[in-house]
């Protein structure tokens, strides 16, 4: 009788790592479970309306021809046209845009926009390429996306890698395409053009300026004057300055700083345009500047304040960090900055956080006034673009910080909760076609 | 998906105090792109133009 033997393979069950898409699935599952959202519109928004991929050849400088991959996945659309932006990124997938699809419906539902979720990009590094490639590659994306994107079905805007002279060829491109008599009037294809094509006064200042009013309309609410008060800023970009500009104008006092670079701290104060002017000399980076002290990058988020205002990244605040804040408000500039476990510990130590979802809101609120400017045929002063942001601003918080008062959850649930219901009564008061 | 990061393209990337977790950030506010390095632009070849009056 023989024997038979063999070798055992050495194999590990792969676990698989929670991706964006699972994050972006529980907020929803979980505002869903709290309304008690109607079965059917939950297994519509579970899904994307739309996933478009695109296969293009481009000519590069040397003259050979290189093809790639462009993505545009359009999530829901029972508000109004799609939104969102296209980033040119290696890592870009169609997962990847499907699950920041969503989080654009939600978050332009929750602004009261006419508008539903959509993302997209090019799979490409665009450091490999030059910049008379990239506007090939740019104009030919949007040739091949053809009547995928336009002013009144998809409007796409600038995100990680594209800026507004990705915009502004995209929107040449576009309105080339249309019959000349028509050209004019589709220039709202894209918004983030620059100020000279169709641009929006201040839309640089508008995610910065939403935060701030934010902040503003929180102390309101709860008998707090800004005068004084103190505040920390994890980065200092377009959000991070803007945020803290504002807040300066209020009488408020930067105490922290924290960028790329480094932690900077002054119990007394930090002038704000004074920090600015220092990192326009200093490589943009506030490390060294003369009117701080150095600080410990681990401490940042344990300073002594009032409010801390992570408009950096995602997943700062964390169960590590969360039991040492000083802080009373959290205000994400950000997107994600604080994490499920971060966000609990927040929660039962009575700090209150202003979710991103409404905190960051500002830029696609900018967003939506450059796309009725141009749809419109105006051109609005700056002043009056601030004045049109506070209104929209305000009614979105209000709606939010009331729910979360009314219902006895904190103000992340109550906004998600918001965002599903307006797009659920849309669903319920058009039905089901046929 | 699960790959998806921004950090590799950024020039802050290995110097950057904000987050160890450099293979999960899909957003950040101080992200830089890696500009095209010289080596690329010298393989940009621009046709010589020469303008005539007819």
């Amino acid at each position: 009788m023989a024997t038979l033997t063999a070798d055992l393979k050495k194999t590990t069950k792969k676990v698989p790592v929670r991706g964006m898409m699972d994050n972006v699935m529980e907020q929803f599952n979980s505002a869903a479970d709290h309304i008690n959202l109607h079965p059917n519109i939950r297994k519509i928004l579970s899904i994307t309306n739309n996933e478009i991929i695109v296969n293009f050849p481009v000519k590069m400088d040397n003259g050979e021809v290189e093809i790639f991959q462009g993505y545009r996945v359009q999530h829901n659309n029972a508000l109004g046209p799609y939104k969102g932006g296209l980033r040119y990124h290696p890592t870009v997938d169609i997962d990847a845009a499907r699950a920041l699809a969503m989080w654009m419906t939600w978050k332009t539902s929750l602004a009261g926009l006419p508008y539903g979720g959509g993302k997209g990009g090019i799979k490409i590094d665009p450091s490999k390429y030059s910049q008379s490639e990239l506007e090939r590659i740019t104009r030919r994306f949007t040739f091949a996306l053809a009547d995928n994107i336009g002013p009144e079905h998809d409007i796409p805007a600038p995100d990680v890698n594209t800026s507004s002279q990705t915009m502004a060829w995209i929107a040449d491109t576009y309105m080339s395409t249309r019959p000349p008599a028509e050209r004019t009037a589709n220039q709202h294809v894209v918004t983030g053009k620059p100020d000279g094509s169709g641009g929006l006064e201040g839309r640089d200042r508008a995610t910065g300026y939403g935060v701030y009013l934010s902040i503003k309309f929180w102390a309101e609410k709860n008998e707090m004057n800004l005068k004084g008060k103190t505040f920390i800023v994890q980065g200092f970009g377009n959000v991070g300055y803007w945020a803290a500009h504002f807040l300066e104008k209020d009488g408020a006092k930067l105490v922290g700083v924290q960028d790329a670079f480094g932690s900077i701290q002054n119990p007394k104060g930090i002038t704000v345009e004074d920090l600015f002017n220092y990192t326009k000399i200093n490589d943009g980076s506030i490390v060294d500047f003369p009117n701080a002290k150095t600080l410990d990058k681990n401490k940042f988020f344990t300073l002594n304040c009032d409010i801390c205002i992570p408009a950096a990244l995602g997943n700062q605040i964390t169960k590590e960090n969360a039991p040492k804040i000083k802080a009373k408000l959290i205000a994400e500039g950000a997107n994600g900055p604080t994490n499920v476990e971060g966000e609990k510990i927040l929660l039962e130590r009575g700090v209150t956080i202003i979710p991103d979802i409404l905190c960051n809101s500002g830029g696609v609120v900018g967003s939506y006034f450059e796309w009725l400017q141009n749809r419109n045929g105006e051109i609005w002063q700056l002043d009056e673009v601030m004045a049109k942001l506070d209104k929209k601003m305000k009614e979105s918080f209000n709606k939010v910080y009331d729910y979360a008062n009314n219902e006895g959850v904190d103000m992340r649930t109550a906004a998600f909760c918001i965002a599903i219901q307006r797009i659920e009564k849309a669903y319920i008061q058009r039905g089901i076609f046929p | 998906m699960n790959h998806f990061n921004i950090c590799p393209s950024c020039i802050h990337s290995n110097s950057c105090v904000l987050t160890a977790q450099k293979d999960k950030v899909w957003s950040c506010s101080e992200f830089d792109e890696i500009k095209p390095s010289q080596t690329n632009m010298n393989n940009v070849q621009q046709p010589e133009r020469v303008l005539e009056l007819v």
